[in-house]
Order: C-alpha cells, then sequence, then structure tokens
C-alpha cells in the first residue's frame, strides 16, 4: 500500500507538472524608435521659436527631439504627438540645417533627411506703414523682436542690380524708426537685417514727382499712387533718322501693345522677333533697331550703372510729348521730330509699321503708323520704376 | 512402549492434520472489484461445489491441496490450490469474448454465437476511454470498420463517422443512429455516455438491412441503461479537469515579421501603432491572446433498480467545459427515465423518456475560414497591438479581418437546444414465444441560434451591430409495429421470425430574422430596436417514410445459422411512382466448433465463418429533391410592372421524376475466433460494397436553363478487410494484461460517373478514389544558376518550381497528376489494460495512415503573403541567393505558385498514432474502507487524453476536419471518482 501511494503521489506530480507547464514569454527588449513615412517641413514651414511639425508613422508621445549641427545637439520640446507627426518647438537660436534625432527608451534613430531652420528674424505682431511717404520722412514700423543694433535694407527691383540702401533703426517699446534717405524712390521692400538672419517685412511707398531726377534720368510720369511711373533718358539715341528695324512678313509681327505699361514687353517682344530675324538674314548685320538700341542702352548715375531701359509704347511716348517743356528745363529737351514708339501697327499692318509720335507739334498729339524700315525718325528710351 | 507412543500419537497427528477438512469463505469479484453473484465454485475438473451469494461470498469445506476452480460465465475461470488460507480474495478477469453476450440487432436482440452478420458491440466501459467529447467521438477506435474523425473538437463540436468507406458522393455518408429505436439526426452528441449500455454497430447488409433505405452507410445501435431487479444501485461518476491547446502554431514574432515585410515590400504601409509597439520590443502572440486552458467536467448520476415486476432507470448528467478559445463553452444537461413493466402475464410496458439542454457558445466556425477566429489569430500580424493607447481595440489588420481578441470578447454567438426524445411500448404475449409489440414515439426540439457582431470586432463587421436569430422547430413520430415469433422442431431446429410495419414522419420548420444598426446592449433580444431590418426568412418542410419489413432465422443445431431479412420502404422524398424500395438480404453461419470433429481439440473454444449479401439505400437527399421548384421574390426572380417592382417567380431546378434511391449492394464474409478457452478471441472481415444509382448533380447545357440535374449515375466501389483482436495476456491471482486492438483497410475506387466522363472540377475520376487529390507537382525552388531556365516559364531564382510534366514549356492544368488520398487507407486502435491488485493502468491508441492532409494553413505560414504572419520555420528558411533553401520560396511579392496553390506543396503525410487515453486507476474494494460510506465500490483515477501524438503533419491537429480555421485541439488533464451504493 505504502509504495502504491508512493506511486500514486509521483503520477499525481507529473501529472500536475504535465499540465502546468507554460512558456513564458521572454520580457520585451525595445528598440531604437521606427520611424516611417517621414516628411520634414518646407523651409517656409519653420521658424526659430515656433512650432514646427515632422509629419510620418511612429512617434510615440514618450519621444525626444534633438536637433543637431556641426555644432551642437539641442533637445526640441515636444509638443504634441499623433498617429501622423509629431510637433515640437525650433529653438530660438536656431538656424541652419539640422539633423533631427528621435529618443525613445534612451534609444536614438536619426531620421533621413535634414530639417533647414530659415536665418530669419522674428517679429511679433508686425505693423507696416499704411500709404505713402516723402523721401527724408521718419517712417515708424511697429512690432515686438526688435533688437538694438538691427538694420533695415531697403530694396526694389528697379534700383541697380545689387543696389541695397542700409539704414541704421532707432528701437522703441513700439518698434523701429529710419529716415528715408534721399536715393530711394517708388516702392521698397523693408527688410530687417541682425547679423546673418533676415527678414522681409514689407514694403513701404517713396513718393515721386514729374521732373524729379532719379533713376539716371527724369521722371516725366507718374501713376496715381506716386510710387511707380516712368523716367526718360536725357538724350535722344543714335541719330535723328533711325529706322524702327526691318520690316517683316505679317506673320513676324511682335504682338505689341500701345498701352502705358506696355513698352517694357514690346521691346521684349520685339527683340524675340530680331533675333529670329538675324537668324535668317544678313540684311541689318551692320546696324540697329530703335529698340535694340534702347535695350542696350546702360547709364551711369552717381556710380549706379542702370540697364532697364526700353522703347516706350505708344500711350508712354505721348504722355513724354506732353511733358516736352519740362524736359527742356532740365536740360533733356527732346528736339523737333517724329520718335519711334514700340507699338506696331494694327491689324495687317503690324508687320510692316510702327506707331510714331509727332514732336513738331506744340501741343496737339498727332501719332499713326508708318513704314518700320522706310521711315528714319528719332528714338527716345525711357525706364519704368 | 512410551517411545513407540509417542510416534503412534505423532503418526496419528499428521496424518490427522494431512487430511484435515478446513472451512474455507472466499469473495469473488469482477475486474472492478464489483462481487460476483452465481459465480460457481467447483473441483477441478470435478463437481460444482457452491456459488457465490449476491454479496459475491461463498463458504465451502475443501481439504488443503484440492484444486478449485472459480468460473463465471464471459469470464476467464481461475484455478487455485488450497493451502493453509481460510479466506480468499478472487478476482475473475472478463474472457477475451463471451459468447452468451446478448447483442441487439434491429428490431431485436440476439446472443452474439447467434449471430450470422457483422455487428461490432462496444461496451459501456469501453466508451470511459474518452471523456471530454461527445458519444460518438468515444466510439473512436472502439470497432473495426469504423472510422470517426474527431472533426470539430469545439466545445459541443461532434465527430463524424463513417463505416466501411465512404459510397456516396452527395447524399451523406453518415450512418443512421437509432437509440432505444428512435433514430436521430447529427449523431450522438446530445446522448449522455454515462447513460448508455451499449452500442452495437451494424456494418453489412445482413444486420443493416432491416434498416432498409436508411442503411447504406451503416447503423448504429445505442440502448441505453435499464434498471435491473435487486438491491437498488446508485452510481455517481465525477469527473473534471483542464485543457492545454495542442500544437500551437510556431509564428514569427513582431520583430522577424517586420524584418521579412520590409524586405519583401520596402514601401510596406505600417500603422503609428505597429511601429511604437515594434520599438517598445513588444510582440502580439495572437494564439495566446484568444485561448486558454480550457475547463472540463462532468457529473453524472443514475440510479436503477427494480423487482420482479418493474425495473426503471433515472439517470441525470451534467457536462459543462470550457473551451481552449475564449468565450466558447458547452453547457449540457440531461435527464432521463427508462422504465420496464412486466403488467401482468402476458403485457409488458415500457418507456424511455430522455430530455437535454444544452446551450453552446461558439465563436469559431470552421466553414468562415477566411474570417474565422482562430485563423485571424493565426494571420495576425505580431506587430499589431490588441489595444490602442485609448483603450479602443486596434483595427488595422490586413485584409480587413477583425482583431482576434475583439471577437472573443464581444461576438455573441449562442446556440440553445431543448430537446425531449421518448417511446413507450405495449409488449404482449398471447401465445408462448409470439410477442407482439407497438413502440411508438418521438422527438422535439427547439433550437435557436442567437448571434450579435459588434461593430467594435473590426472591419469585417458591420458597424453598427448586426444580430440574426433562427428559430428551429424538429419533430419526428414514428410507430414501429412488430410480432416476434420463437420456436423450434426437435431442439435442433430454432427459428426467430419477425415481421413489422412502421410509419413515421419528420417536420421541420424555421425562421430567420435579421438586423442590422442596433445597440450591443439590445442585442439580439430586441430585434425591434434595430434600424434596418432583412433579409428575414423562414422554411419548412416534412417527409414520411412507410415501412414493411421481415426476418427470420434459422439456428439448426447450433451449427449453422441462417438469417434472411426484407424490408420495403416508401419514401415522400420520391417522386410518385419511384418511392417503393424493396431491400433484401441474407447471411449464412457455420460454427465450427460444434461440430464432432472440433470436439477433442483444444486450441478453439470458438470458430465461425459467416457470409451474408444484401442491398441497402440511402434516402438521404433532402426533401422535394425529385421535384422542379420555384423561387419567388429576390433579384432574379422580380420585375418591374407598371414602373413598381413586383414580387415575380422563377424555376429555379429541374425536376427529374425518376430520381430513386442510391443502392449499396454489399457481401460480406467474416470469421469470428476465440482461442485457448477465450483467453484470445478475434474477428476478421472482408467485404465488398458496390453502391450505384449514385445521386449527383449532372451538369446541363446552358440553353436549358439550368445549370444541372440531380440524377442517379455512377458507381463507387469500396472493399476492405478488417482484423479485432482480445487477449488475456496475464491472468495471475494479482496481475493482469489484457490487449485489445484492430485495424481496418479500406479502398474506395470511382467505378463509373456518367457517360464515361470524369469530373476534373471536383476531382472525380473513375478508377480512383473518391478522395483523390490532383494537383501539379511541386519541385523544390529554383536556383540561380537556372535563371534562364527559370524564365522559360516566368519565373526567378527563388520562385517555387513545377513539374513541366508535359515538357511543353507551360506550366497549366495538363501538368497535373494524382498526389495520394485525403482519407485513410488504414485506421484502428489498441488499448492495454494492466491491472495489479486494485491499480489499474489504460494505455489506449488510435491510428490512421495511407493518406495525405492538404495543410492548408502552410499556404499562409510557409511562403510570403500579404495576409498575415508566417512561420518561423520560414522565416529561418526562405530562400535568399546566399541561403539557397530548396524548400521554401524566397519573399516576393508576386511569386507564382508560392503559397502551392494547385500544387501539392501543402499535403503532407496524414500518418499518426495518437496516445489517446492513458488513465490510472485505484479501485477500492468492497470490503475496504468504502463501506463506512455504504459504498460497493470506489474507483479514483487520473487521466490524460491526447497525451501524446506521432505525426509528421504539422497543423493544429491531425484529425481535424478543417486545417485553416481549426478549432485547435487539447491535451486534457482529468481526475475522476466514480462510486456505487
Amino acid at each position: 500500500m505504502r509504495t502504491f501511494s508512493y506511486c500514486w503521489l509521483l503520477y499525481c506530480c507529473l501529472f500536475v507538472l504535465w499540465g502546468c507547464q507554460k512558456d513564458d514569454a521572454p520580457a520585451p527588449i525595445p528598440i531604437a524608435p521606427i520611424l516611417k513615412e517621414i516628411v520634414f517641413p518646407g523651409i517656409n514651414e519653420v521658424m526659430p521659436g515656433r512650432e514646427a511639425t515632422i509629419r510620418g508613422k511612429g512617434f510615440d508621445p514618450d519621444d525626444k527631439i534633438f536637433l543637431e549641427n556641426e555644432t551642437a545637439m539641442t533637445e526640441a520640446e515636444v509638443t504634441s504627438v499623433n498617429n501622423q507627426e509629431i510637433r515640437f518647438l525650433v529653438p530660438e537660436d536656431a538656424g541652419g540645417a539640422y539633423t533631427v534625432t528621435v529618443e525613445r527608451h534612451n534609444l536614438q534613430t536619426t531620421l533621413d533627411g535634414e530639417l533647414i531652420v530659415p536665418l530669419v528674424v522674428v517679429i511679433d505682431n508686425l505693423s507696416m506703414p499704411t500709404g505713402t511717404s516723402a523721401s527724408g520722412s521718419v517712417i515708424s514700423i511697429g512690432g515686438e523682436g526688435f533688437q538694438n543694433g538691427d538694420e533695415i535694407q531697403l530694396t526694389a527691383a528697379f534700383y541697380p542690380e545689387g543696389k541695397i540702401i542700409s539704414i541704421p533703426v532707432t528701437v522703441s517699446g513700439e518698434g523701429i524708426q529710419f529716415e528715408i534717405p534721399s536715393e530711394a524712390y517708388g516702392q521698397n521692400t523693408v527688410t530687417i537685417v541682425r547679423g546673418q538672419r533676415r527678414s522681409t517685412l514689407g514694403t513701404i511707398g517713396i513718393e515721386v514727382q514729374v521732373g524729379d531726377e532719379i533713376g539716371g534720368g527724369i521722371v516725366y510720369y507718374v501713376e496715381s499712387n506716386k510710387i511707380h511711373g516712368f523716367i526718360v533718358h536725357k538724350e535722344n539715341l543714335g541719330t535723328a533718322t533711325e529706322s524702327f528695324g526691318p520690316g517683316l512678313a505679317l506673320s513676324g509681327a511682335a504682338g505689341t501693345g500701345k498701352a502705358i505699361g506696355s513698352g517694357k514687353s514690346n521691346t521684349a517682344k520685339l527683340q524675340t522677333r530680331m533675333a529670329a530675324f538675324r537668324q535668317n538674314n544678313n540684311s541689318w548685320n551692320s546696324k540697329k533697331a530703335a529698340f535694340e538700341l534702347c535695350d542696350e542702352l546702360t547709364v551711369t548715375s552717381n556710380n549706379e550703372v542702370y540697364a532697364d531701359w526700353f522703347l516706350p509704347s505708344q500711350e508712354e511716348l505721348i504722355e513724354l510729348f506732353k511733358v516736352k517743356d519740362m524736359l527742356w528745363t532740365k536740360g533733356a529737351g527732346m528736339p523737333a521730330n517724329n520718335y519711334w514708339s514700340s507699338s506696331e501697327a494694327d491689324g495687317d499692318a503690324a508687320g510692316w509699321a510702327a506707331f510714331y509720335v509727332n514732336f513738331y507739334e506744340p501741343v496737339n498729339v498727332v501719332s499713326g503708323f508708318v513704314d518700320k524700315e522706310g521711315w528714319k525718325i528719332g528714338i527716345r528710351p525711357v525706364r519704368y520704376f | 512402549m512410551y517411545k513407540q507412543l509417542t510416534i503412534l500419537v505423532l503418526a496419528l497427528i499428521l496424518t490427522a492434520t494431512a487430511w484435515a477438512q478446513n472451512r474455507i469463505s472466499g469473495l469473488v469479484t469482477d475486474g472492478n472489484q464489483q462481487p460476483l453473484a452465481g459465480a460457481t465454485i467447483s473441483l477441478k475438473n470435478g463437481p460444482s461445489l457452491t456459488t457465490t451469494d449476491s454479496t459475491g461470498k461463498f463458504s465451502v469445506t475443501l481439504n488443503r491441496g484440492q484444486l478449485i476452480q472459480i468460473s463465471f460465465t464471459g469470464m476467464v475461470a481461475r484455478t487455485i490450490t488450497i493451502t493453509d488460507e481460510t479466506s480468499l480474495n478472487i478476482s475473475l478477469q472478463n474472457a477475451a469474448v463471451n459468447l452468451d453476450d446478448v447483442v441487439v440487432v434491429g428490431y431485436g436482440s440476439t446472443k452474439k454465437s447467434d449471430l450470422t452478420g457483422s455487428v461490432a458491440t462496444i461496451k459501456a466501459d469501453e466508451l470511459k476511454n474518452a471523456k471530454v467529447g461527445t458519444a460518438t467521438s468515444a466510439l473512436q477506435g472502439l470497432a473495426a470498420g469504423v472510422f470517426v474523425t474527431t472533426g470539430s473538437v469545439k466545445p459541443g463540436g461532434d465527430a463524424s463517422v463513417v463505416i466501411r468507406g465512404s459510397g456516396s458522393l452527395r447524399a451523406g455518408n453518415s450512418p443512421l443512429y437509432v437509440v432505444d429505436g428512435i433514430p436521430v439526426e447529427g449523431g450522438l452528441q446530445d446522448l449522455s455516455p454515462g447513460d448508455i449500455q451499449s452500442i452495437e454497430v451494424l456494418k453489412d447488409a445482413s444486420s443493416a438491412a432491416i434498416y432498409g433505405s436508411r442503411g447504406s452507410n451503416g447503423v448504429i445501435l445505442v440502448t441505453t441503461r435499464q434498471g435491473t431487479k435487486g438491491q437498488a444501485r446508485i452510481t455517481l461518476n465525477l469527473n473534471g479537469g483542464f485543457q492545454k491547446m495542442m500544437n500551437k502554431q510556431k509564428l514569427m514574432n513582431a520583430q522577424e515579421y517586420y524584418q521579412l515585410a520590409t524586405r519583401a515590400i520596402p514601401d510596406y504601409s505600417w500603422t503609428t501603432e505597429e511601429l511604437r509597439y515594434l520599438s517598445r520590443g513588444e510582440s502580439t502572440d495572437w494564439q495566446d491572446a484568444i485561448t486558454q486552458d480550457g475547463k472540463y467536467s462532468n457529473y453524472n448520476l443514475g440510479i436503477s433498480g427494480g423487482n420482479e415486476t418493474v425495473k426503471h432507470f433515472l439517470g441525470a448528467d451534467f457536462y459543462d467545459q470550457q473551451g481552449t478559445i475564449k468565450n466558447s463553452s458547452f453547457r449540457k444537461v440531461t435527464l432521463r427515465y427508462n422504465m420496464d413493466a412486466q403488467t401482468n402475464k402476458w403485457l409488458k410496458t415500457g418507456l424511455r423518456f430522455n430530455i437535454i439542454e444544452s446551450s453552446l457558445k461558439n465563436i469559431n466556425e470552421e466553414d468562415d475560414s477566411g474570417y474565422g477566429t482562430m485563423f485571424s489569430a493565426i494571420s495576425s500580424q505580431p506587430t499589431a497591438p490588441v489595444y490602442l493607447d485609448n483603450g479602443d481595440y486596434f483595427d488595422g489588420f490586413l485584409n480587413t479581418k477583425a482583431n482576434p481578441v475583439a471577437i472573443v470578447d464581444l461576438l455573441d454567438k449562442v446556440t440553445k437546444k431543448s430537446r425531449a426524445v421518448g417511446s413507450v411500448y405495449f409488449e404482449i404475449e398471447p401465445i408462448k414465444g409470439l410477442k407482439i409489440r407497438s413502440d411508438n414515439g418521438g422527438e422535439l426540439e427547439f433550437f435557436n441560434v442567437n448571434s450579435y457582431e459588434d461593430g467594435r470586432m473590426g472591419q469585417h463587421y458591420p458597424d453598427g451591430g448586426h444580430a440574426v436569430k433562427f428559430n428551429g422547430k424538429k419533430r419526428y413520430m414514428q410507430s414501429e409495429n412488430t410480432a416476434t415469433y420463437q420456436f423450434d422442431l426437435n431442439d435442433s431446429h430454432r427459428f426467430t421470425v419477425l415481421g413489422g410495419f412502421s410509419a413515421s414522419k419528420y417536420t421541420y420548420e424555421s425562421t430567420t430574422a435579421d438586423s442590422k444598426n442596433l445597440s450591443p446592449v439590445l442585442g439580439y433580444d430586441n430585434l425591434g430596436g434595430a434600424q434596418n431590418h432583412g433579409p428575414n426568412g423562414s422554411y419548412a418542410s416534412a417527409s414520411t417514410l412507410t415501412s414493411f419489413y421481415g426476418r427470420v432465422n434459422y439456428n439448426f443445431d447450433d451449427k449453422y445459422l441462417f438469417t434472411v431479412t426484407m424490408r420495403q420502404d416508401g419514401s415522400s422524398r420520391f417522386a410518385p411512382g419511384k418511392q417503393w424500395g424493396f431491400f433484401p438480404s441474407a447471411a449464412f453461419a457455420w460454427r465450427v466448433t460444434n461440430e464432432a470433429f472440433m470436439e477433442k481439440q483444444e486450441i478453439f473454444s470458438e470458430l465461425k465463418l459467416r457470409a451474408s449479401i444484401g442491398r441497402l439505400g440511402n434516402q438521404n437527399i433532402g426533401d422535394y429533391a425529385y421535384a422542379a421548384t420555384i423561387s419567388q421574390g429576390g433579384e432574379w426572380s422580380d420585375y418591374v410592372f407598371g414602373g413598381n417592382l413586383a414580387t415575380g417567380s422563377v424555376q429555379n431546378t429541374i425536376s427529374n421524376p425518376n430520381l430513386t434511391w442510391e443502392k449499396a449492394n454489399q457481401i460480406d464474409l467474416g470469421l469470428d475466433f476465440g482461442i485457448l478457452k477465450n483467453r484470445i478471441a478475434g474477428t476478421v472481415d472482408v467485404y465488398y460494397k458496390k453502391t450505384t444509382d449514385l445521386l449527383w448533380l449532372v451538369p446541363l447545357p446552358t440553353e436549358s436553363g439550368f445549370d444541372n440535374s440531380l440524377t442517379n449515375i455512377g458507381q463507387i466501389n469500396n472493399k476492405g478487410i478488417e482484423f479485432s483482436l482480445t487477449t488475456i495476456n496475464i491472468n495471475t491471482k494479482n496481475f493482469s494484461w489484457r490487449t485489445s486492438g484492430n485495424i481496418s483497410f479500406n479502398d474506395n475506387k470511382i467505378a463509373e460517373l456518367y457517360n464515361g466522363k470524369t469530373d476534373v472540377n471536383k476531382s472525380l475520376f473513375v478508377g480512383k478514389h473518391i478522395n483523390t487529390y490532383y494537383t501539379l507537382q511541386a519541385d523544390g525552388i529554383w536556383q540561380t544558376d537556372e535563371t534562364s531556365k527559370a524564365a522559360g516559364y516566368n519565373a526567378q531564382p527563388g520562385d517555387r518550381k513545377v513539374k513541366d510534366l508535359n515538357n511543353d514549356g507551360v506550366i497549366n492544368g495538363d501538368d497535373r497528376a494524382f498526389s495520394g488520398i485525403s482519407v485513410p487507407k488504414y485506421y484502428g486502435s489498441f488499448t492495454n489494460t494492466f491491472r495489479y491488485k486494485g491499480i489499474e493502468l489504460i494505455t489506449f491508441f488510435t491510428y490512421a495512415g495511407g493518406h495525405m492532409i492538404n495543410n492548408s494553413l502552410n499556404r499562409y505560414l510557409n511562403s510570403f503573403n500579404t495576409w498575415g504572419n508566417m512561420s518561423q520555420e520560414y522565416f529561418n528558411g526562405y530562400w535568399t541567393p546566399s541561403r539557397p533553401s530548396n524548400r521554401y520560396p524566397a519573399p516576393r511579392v508576386g511569386s507564382p505558385y508560392s503559397n502551392g496553390d494547385g500544387t501539392n506543396a501543402n499535403l503532407q503525410k496524414g500518418d499518426y498514432l495518437r496516445l489517446r487515453n492513458i488513465e490510472l486507476a485505484y479501485q477500492f474494494p468492497a470490503n475496504s474502507f468504502v463501506r463506512k460510506i455504504s459504498s460497493t465500490g470506489m474507483r479514483v483515477y487520473a487521466s490524460v487524453q491526447n497525451a501524446v501524438t506521432w505525426t509528421r503533419f504539422t497543423g493544429f491537429d491531425v484529425e481535424s476536419s478543417d486545417n485553416t480555421n481549426p478549432y485547435p485541439n487539447a491535451r486534457s488533464f482529468i481526475a475522476g471518482l466514480s462510486i456505487n451504493f
């Protein structure tokens, strides 16, 4: 009986052991974060001190974000995480290209790609002046974030290439103030500069008057806002008997216009046609068309080179006719002559004729179209600001 | 003088001692230590001295040195030499065969020795090898020729039984189950094994012919326990235990899955939750997540008793099983009352009554392969967490699968069944030997299947919830009326003549209600609360069967036995004019050992040759199959009339008024033998079964307007041989060893289909097995040095190579070949029972082999797939240029035949040997301490079911009917107590 009892006990133990055996799952061992489908924000979507978003899958609320460049690795504060993205604050002093490392459970994964933080000056609650200002007046720009030492740069597309007007500013609690220098005119872009950082704040308008001598010539027409207009060269180009250019077939018309503001594009179109003409013809190899002379003109004034001249359109030339007397007072009078415009004739005549304006007339505006090649008359270039 | 006197006295004393007679008392018990009443104590080769009383005790006066023999019918006799012991405890073991056993046959019973047909008897004790599961599954391995597959091992799931091979393509291959005379549908799953007295399997045509049109697949007769006269007997069986899932599939963990998926699909679309999960180093084991240790308990109480006039049995059974898949369970309560009363001298009455109440929760239907719970768990990516951070279920699974854990948590699917089966009989005996009996009974069953699919389970399930309520009612009534007359002529000619008629009617009705967008609070209990309803439906059908039958048994001098059986059935399932079928059979048996020339031999204690021939039928084709049926409503029937949608009708099947029974003609030759006083006994049967007029959907020309027509065509042949053997290897005073086993071989062939054609699409080929695989032949993996040759087949190195059998440079259907069969060529079992005093050790093995199993799960696990997880074996073994595996293809999307579909790549050998039960028990004898609690015996045991399986099959279970979404089999650890009062 005792033997049986021992056997029975042994059997029961085996029974229980066999039945109770269980595979214990190993404790999980974390690995570096796995992040997929990562899309970095564009440069325009990132600013120092502001929240930035990296889209992708796999981010976790426990994640830490580190930004690293050649000099340092900085932790960025994570503000929110969801299944599609992670948001974090870009450090105030960040700027340039960074690799981004995500850390979780002390394990790190560096994302493919770079976070580009632009070198900008961040101004909050920016308030740009409205309306226009006269040259020499003081401009106030409101906002938060200006610092002593900041500098304002004024730029405009119609300024000579590379021209930047730098102006020191006075910083106050409301913003900055600076005085508009006399060399500035028209609509200017305002950029705040702090060391390597720069941000475009907006534009200001600097009033211009007809008769002002700026931009390598004399202002002869301004639009109603007084910040855009035309400047005429002080002298005629070529001789008083220049052809407009080769008479072309009907299909050769450049598609020019007559309105104010079309002269610059007219000239460009005519230049394109002329280049095509020269490839197939040699009759004009030794001479220049009226619009070519304007396009090639460069004027140096106050050590600045102006090279954006063009042949005015019919209406632009008529406006010039209207102030011809004023030009004589500025030493830029236009001798009596007929002058070419960049406006080709209407309809079928466009290929062979262009409009001119009669500057013989004292008051009346006389304008018509004439043979481009057969007529030989004057040329006066203008530029736009 | 003193010296002489002393010598004389000593001599007298010695002589008196030598010749002294001792009063010896003893107790005779059976193998279960239960007292045997009526055992005979006789002198060896001498006269009977006494018999044991009702408590198994005897008392005789014997001389020392005398040999006595203790014998009991059906048990191996024991010879004992009388010594000085005055108290004997003698345990007798059952003989390998008991020729006096009463065997139940259709509409009667007979002694085993008088059987002419092939009938296997399964005793209640043998069913104890299977503790978890149904009575059907408990049949596995217990009878030769009876192939039992566990099929579904889910709680409440039943096994399937095929006797002597499949003989039908469409009308089913399940045998007819008859419990106490009432046919039951769907196996024995509602029956409590504890209520079963015996099971008889009628295998050949002679024994089954009495059931005519329903007997072609064999008949399983179940007799439930009945009362016995004498002292009331109370039996209480308590057992319970736990189950552990078997063969958990070894799948990749999250990190391995990530590595493989990233390699195969560089732009694989991960979810953030998965990537976080991976980074934490975690991995979801979905198999673990949805499974648990199952629990099982079964309590059975039997109370029997009676006197000379009334015998009764009351049985109560409670079965409770919590499955290994969470939220799956089966609970059943059965109550049985059997009563027999000899009302007066010529009238006997009785009743059989059984009520069953069951509740099945199942959340893994095998036929839900693509989206079932288990398949979802196996195929869900391990990178997916169970829950999101906010507590919701993760729902980013591949291919719109649901979250497996959500399924087991939220899917509410319950099948409830209430069933009552009963009969009453009247039997009169107007003259001696003539018994006229009317047995009338029936069955009433209500069942409903309620399901609520919670939208939170995930993509596969509708968002707002979906509830379905299915209610069904089955009613079966029958009246069996028989007259049996037993008489003899000159004692040598004994006749038993049976005649009878029966009528039965079966009705069925069901209702389905379907609602969507309703709250989980309401579930299926208030469909009115849903926003959308339908489709709803209802169905009703009825069938009747009327029969006349008769049987004549003739026994000449216990040497020559003849049986002739015939039955004529009329079934409503066939068209008028074709409703009646006649099913005759005849059998002959020769008990060779009763011949004079065998009297002097001592080897054979029994030798009987049997032969039978007969015809059986199969009416299991469903109702109204012969008729053209009209469907009403629906998109194929409705039409627009006057701008409005009108309900239309359309004929959807073509009629076949010539439809008739499938007919199974069977020949059986058998040999029953008992050797060495039945210490060795066995049976050998050889059979040939030809099934003709197979019911099959024959394709029709499209211009007929119908796809096919149910027609009697073709022929299937089954032939086989069965062996069963029982031996008493050792039988000593304290130790016995008994072995029994069986093996069956079956060969099946389609002899003819229709018009000499085969049906390749359904893999039916004349001359081949009904369950044949016809596939392309996988041939390893294309290697790097075969690049140009592979390119010719649009393949690359690393793709699966398929044999171009006809060398035409193209892999197509013409390259298919036969690749084995899906059912075992052989199967069987063997049991060893060791007893030492009260200790009993049982080992029960089952086995099968010769077949291939399509391990359909491997199409997902052993190739790269975008459905979900794969096996670790694949991860460690797939082809790469530096690791040129010849087994698993490279993980490449678009790789041809990579998952093995259409090829034999996923076919695995199905051979197995399973230790289905190992049980250690201790039987406390009646004269032990159990007397203090008024018990007559107690048995305690511990058992392990499915302890070990040897097989090369790698799926969940070698016996599972479904391999893609199986309910995993379990190893059960059970302890139990059986006590008698």
